[in-house]
This record gives structure tokens, sequence and C-alpha cells, in this order.
């Protein structure tokens, strides 16, 4: 599988999926004129690696989002979704949400993702 | 963006319910099993529901708040734009203006006030004396404006009034009563220095260019100098 590599843009998130390392990663802001069409290759990809997963490994995920409108929140709910429902078979799987100190919301958010995808290992990192 | 798109997944879902509801005689297990997953997304449809919601609800108080702060920075930044510190009235730019905007409507009568050997009361008492003078006499003024009259400092100790609704003889009975009371009142801050000012009273018609206003008042005001000060002069 190769790696998936999107730059970031003024609305679209950097994405930084390394399934040799088992990192993804998805910084920057995210409001895509279409955000079912940029999200769905990822989706894809990580649908894929999770059922391609060994067992053993340790996989992080990294979101550092500092905006995204809610039809990316949409398509993050189904990524997390896929990466909850391999952890409940028993995967490996951290969860860095990273987010500003002063972005009370984007906390909160990171608090009910927490409770919503129990599988996952949450990490909050509030960054200045 | 078409909703089918973003909602991808659970249209396939859908379309399974649908399929399985249209079949008669399956099994009741079959029911049962998609009844089930239906109900399984359901819930997790609600669950994204929910905080999609308080997360706009959040985001919408976040902004209603953002919003009345910069509507409150907005109203500071334009009083600052448009007021004289020292006093609180308007400032030259913003007197010109109103002049301006008052002469597109109608006929503006126009008084332009300068304090009496002002650089001798900064010389003798100091530049903070000075400002309290300007201030003192600017509160003197406003007791005596006319209900519509604006005022605004020009610059240094020289003032302008705008009276929209006031004729020449108006302007000029005003311009009377200021000059009076500081005679028959010095100003608080300076009670041994009987401070006295000297006017140019001038009037001219709907849409007269505000400069030639202006001159004929400040020409009013140089006579009045020259005549001997703390005295009014009108405008031919």
């Amino acid at each position: 599988m190769d790696n998936l590599h999107l730059p970031a843009t003024a609305s679209t998130p950097l994405v930084d999926f390394r399934y040799d390392a088992h990192q993804l990663r998805l910084e920057g802001e995210s409001y895509p004129e279409n955000a079912a069409a940029f999200y769905g290759p990822l989706a894809e990809g990580l649908r894929a690696y999770v059922a391609g997963l060994q067992g053993g490994e340790q996989v992080e995920v990294h979101v550092a989002l500092s905006y995204f409108n809610s039809s990316s929140t949409k398509m993050l709910f189904g990524l997390f979704d896929t990466l909850n429902q391999a952890a409940e078979q028993g995967h490996r799987i951290a969860l860095h949400w990273h987010h500003d100190r002063e972005d009370d919301i984007a906390e909160e958010f990171g608090e009910e993702l927490h409770i919503d995808f129990p599988a996952l290992a949450f990490h909050a990192h509030p960054a200045d | 963006m078409s909703s089918t798109e973003l909602f991808a997944h659970e249209n396939a879902i859908l379309c399974e319910a649908r399929a399985i509801a249209a079949q008669e005689n399956q099994h009741a297990e079959i029911y049962r099993q998609a009844l089930a997953a239906l109900a399984e997304h359901y819930a997790r449809m609600m669950r994204e529901s929910h905080r999609l919601i308080s997360r706009s609800d959040r985001a919408e108080r976040e902004l209603n708040r953002l919003n009345e702060q910069l509507q409150d920075l907005a109203c500071a930044l334009e009083y600052k734009a448009t007021h004289d510190p020292l006093t609180g009235i308007y400032n030259r730019s913003a007197i010109i203006d109103r002049v301006q905007r008052a002469l597109d409507a109608g006929p503006v009568a126009l008084t332009v006030i300068d304090i009496d050997h002002f650089k001798r009361i900064n010389d003798s008492f100091g530049h903070p004396t000075g400002d309290a003078v300007i201030r003192s006499l600017i509160r003197r003024v406003q007791t005596i404006l006319d209900e519509g009259d604006s005022i605004g400092r020009i610059g240094g100790e020289e003032f302008t009034i705008l009276h929209p609704r006031a004729g020449l003889e108006g302007a000029h009975a005003t311009a009377l009563r200021i000059r009076e009371s500081l005679n028959a009142e010095p100003l608080a801050e300076l009670s041994e220095w009987p401070v006295t000012a000297s006017f140019g009273v001038s009037w001219a018609a709907r849409r007269t260019p505000f400069d030639e206003l202006y001159s004929r008042a400040d020409a009013a005001l140089y006579e009045a100098k020259q005549q001997g000060r703390n005295r009014v002069v009108t405008a031919d």
C-alpha cells in the first residue's frame, strides 16, 4: 500500500498517512467545498489499512485541526468510527487530539470524541 | 455538495433496510437482524447529530459574543476617530464633515472661536493649565449652545460651532452670550486671569462649499482680533 500524502491548502488540511509507520496525521483547516469527495479516498484507505492490520502494531492518529466545518465533522466521525471498530477488535489505536489551549469548543469536542469512541486511547494535547 | 455523497453510508443502510422490508416471506431472524442493524445506525445518527448540533450551538454562541465585541469596538473606534480626546467634542475632520453635510441640506451659520492670548496662558501657567482652560471653556460654551448646535475643535485653541437651525442673527446672539458669560464669570480653573475669546460668525446658503463659509468666518475672527479681541464680528 502506498502512503497517502496530500499537502494542505487554504480550505483542506494536510493529510499524511504513513501506512508503513502506522501513523496518520491531519493538520490545518478543513472546510472543503465537497467534504465527502475530499475525505472519501482517506476513508477508503483507512478501511483497507485497518483490514490489513496484523495485530501488535501501535497505530498513532494525530488530529490538529484549527478549524473544521460541519460536513468535515460528519466525515471525521466516519473515520473515527472505522478506527474505533478496529480498536474494539483488539488493535491498539491512539487518537491524539491537538487543539489551541484557548479554544474551548475544540477542547470540548475532543472530550466528546473520547466518550463516543471509547475503544481509542485518547490523548488531548492543548498547545499555546 | 449533494447530501447523497455526504450520507453515502447512511443511504446504503437505508436501501438495505428498504429491500428487506419489501420482502414478504423472509425468515423472522432476517427481519430481526435487519431491524437491529438499522437501530444501531439510527442510534449512531442520533449521537452524531447531537454532537454536531451542540458544537454548532457553541460556535454560534461564540460568534454572537465576538460579534457584540466587534460592534462595541467599532463604536469605540468610531468615537475615537471623530472626537477630540482633550475636550470630548468633535475633532477637526468630524466637525468639517458635519458642516459640509449641513450645507448640503440647507443654509448654515458658523461661528469660529479663538481663545485670546492663549499662548500667554500656556507660557505663564504651563500646558496642563492651558488644557484645563480649554476643557473648562468648552464646558461653559456647551451650556450656552442652542439645541441642534454642534461644536468641534479645529486645532489648538480654535473651535467651530455649527448652527444648522439659526440664521446669522441667531448665531451672532449665541456668540454674544458666550462672550458675556466669559466676561461675567471667570473660568474656575484660572480665576485670577480673565480668559476671553474672539468670535467670527458667517452664514451661507445651501450648497456653498465649506471653505467659503469657513474663510468668511475666519476673516471675521481676524477682524475681531484686530479690533482688540474679546468681541464678536459678523461676516458681511
